[in-house]
């Protein structure tokens, strides 16, 4: 099985988005919308390409994505774009609008403990990405890596992680992924039994 | 077997009255074949080419195309249609992008409606050197070498890692990159 790369959602701010079918960069991402009622990644803002552009009347729905890589953010075609407040983009627009945070999230143990703050996202490419952990700073335990199953709950304003999260934080991608491989397994085996 | 890179420079001669139209400045491919070659300020499509081989294109006169071999210009803003940020929508927000400033800088909202976006043109070029990025999204080099067959079908495409990719892997090649199908085994 393919592993898929591990990024941070800030490496994301400016990649392109290239049309598969044609070979053209058509827009660049401007910035991540999350779901405000779970922190889930819904889709992208775009940003025209060049220092001088400015926004697109235009989102991208995480649906709307074939793949996220090391160093494009693919389509399969125009089409898939989605002027802001039209039926693709409508889940995008509105959380875009709501203007929910993520990043600056208090991060909480579940007996009260303060671990910081989130300060990014941690998204995994490939053909389904999805937020799949936060990286906090700014706390006690410094800066680390939270697998996002590892969170008891999400609200507007904080994460809860369990009181044992403390010795399980990653301080770099590849513990991340090991433990994110881990995690897999563990519910897949879950699964079958 | 022809090599891009050997195409580019060769004379073009029409059949029906002999005359030279220049040389190869470019190629255009829909999907894995070349669908024409651009010699100055004329396009030939890939049928009226009589053949790829040897020293010189020919090509069947009068279905020649005279189109200009700069792009458009760009889409600029759309007047009346300017883009009033939405309620909370700033860069502060869900993650980390492009500060207020940021886009104040940028001056007014450039709006370019999805339709404008449509109509970028046909890429036709040089694609010696050109970035070579997978479905994935990943950057798999630079293109070195096309092979194609007398037919303009691509045979092969080769970077500069080294590595050889099979004709039926290439997409499309646009202004931005050539798109190959994603793999994990490359020769």
């Amino acid at each position: 099985m393919t592993t898929q790369p591990l990024m941070r959602g800030t490496d994301l701010i400016g990649r392109p988005v290239v049309d598969a079918s044609a070979g053209e960069d058509v827009a660049e991402v401007q910035d991540l919308v999350f779901d405000p009622a779970d922190g889930t990644l819904v889709g992208f803002t775009l940003k025209g390409r060049g220092a001088f552009a400015g926004r697109l009347a235009t989102v991208l729905a995480l649906d709307g994505i074939a793949s996220i890589g090391t160093d494009a953010v693919m389509i399969s075609g125009l089409d898939v774009l989605s002027a802001q407040g039209d039926q693709g983009g409508e889940r995008v627009t509105s959380a875009s609008e709501a203007g929910e945070e993520v990043v600056n999230d208090l991060v909480v143990t579940e007996s009260g403990r303060s671990l910081g703050k989130v300060i990014d996202v941690i998204v995994r490419g490939g053909s389904s990405p999805q937020v799949v952990a936060f990286e906090i700073d700014g706390g006690e335990v410094g800066p680390g890596l939270v697998p996002i199953s590892e969170q008891r709950g999400v609200s507007a304003s904080a994460l809860v992680v369990p009181d044992e999260f403390e010795s399980r934080i990653h301080h770099d991608l590849t513990g991340l992924a090991s433990e994110l491989a881990t995690i897999a397994n563990t519910a897949a085996g879950k699964a079958k039994s | 077997m022809i090599n891009v890179s050997q195409l580019i420079g060769q004379p073009v001669v029409s059949l029906g009255d002999a005359e030279r139209h220049g040389t190869i400045t470019g190629v255009s491919f829909a999907g894995n074949r070349i669908s024409s070659l651009q010699a100055g300020e004329t396009t030939i499509s890939m049928e009226n080419i009589k053949t790829l081989e040897g020293d010189v294109i020919t090509f069947d006169a009068p279905a020649v195309d005279s189109a200009p071999t700069e792009s458009p210009p760009e889409p600029g803003p759309v007047p009346g249609e300017a883009l009033e940020p939405a309620a909370g929508a700033t860069s502060s927000k869900g993650s980390h992008g492009a500060t207020d400033g940021e886009d104040a800088a940028a001056g007014e909202v450039d709006v370019v409606p999805v339709a404008e976006i449509k109509s970028a043109p046909p890429w036709n070029g040089d694609p010696i050197g050109k970035s070579l990025l997978s479905t994935a999204g990943n950057a798999l080099g630079k293109i070195t070498e096309v092979l194609v067959e007398p037919d303009g079908t691509v045979a092969e495409v080769k970077d500069d890692k080294e590595h050889s990719h099979t004709g039926d892997r290439l997409r499309a090649v646009g202004s931005y990159a050539a798109i190959i199908t994603d793999e994990t085994n490359d020769d």
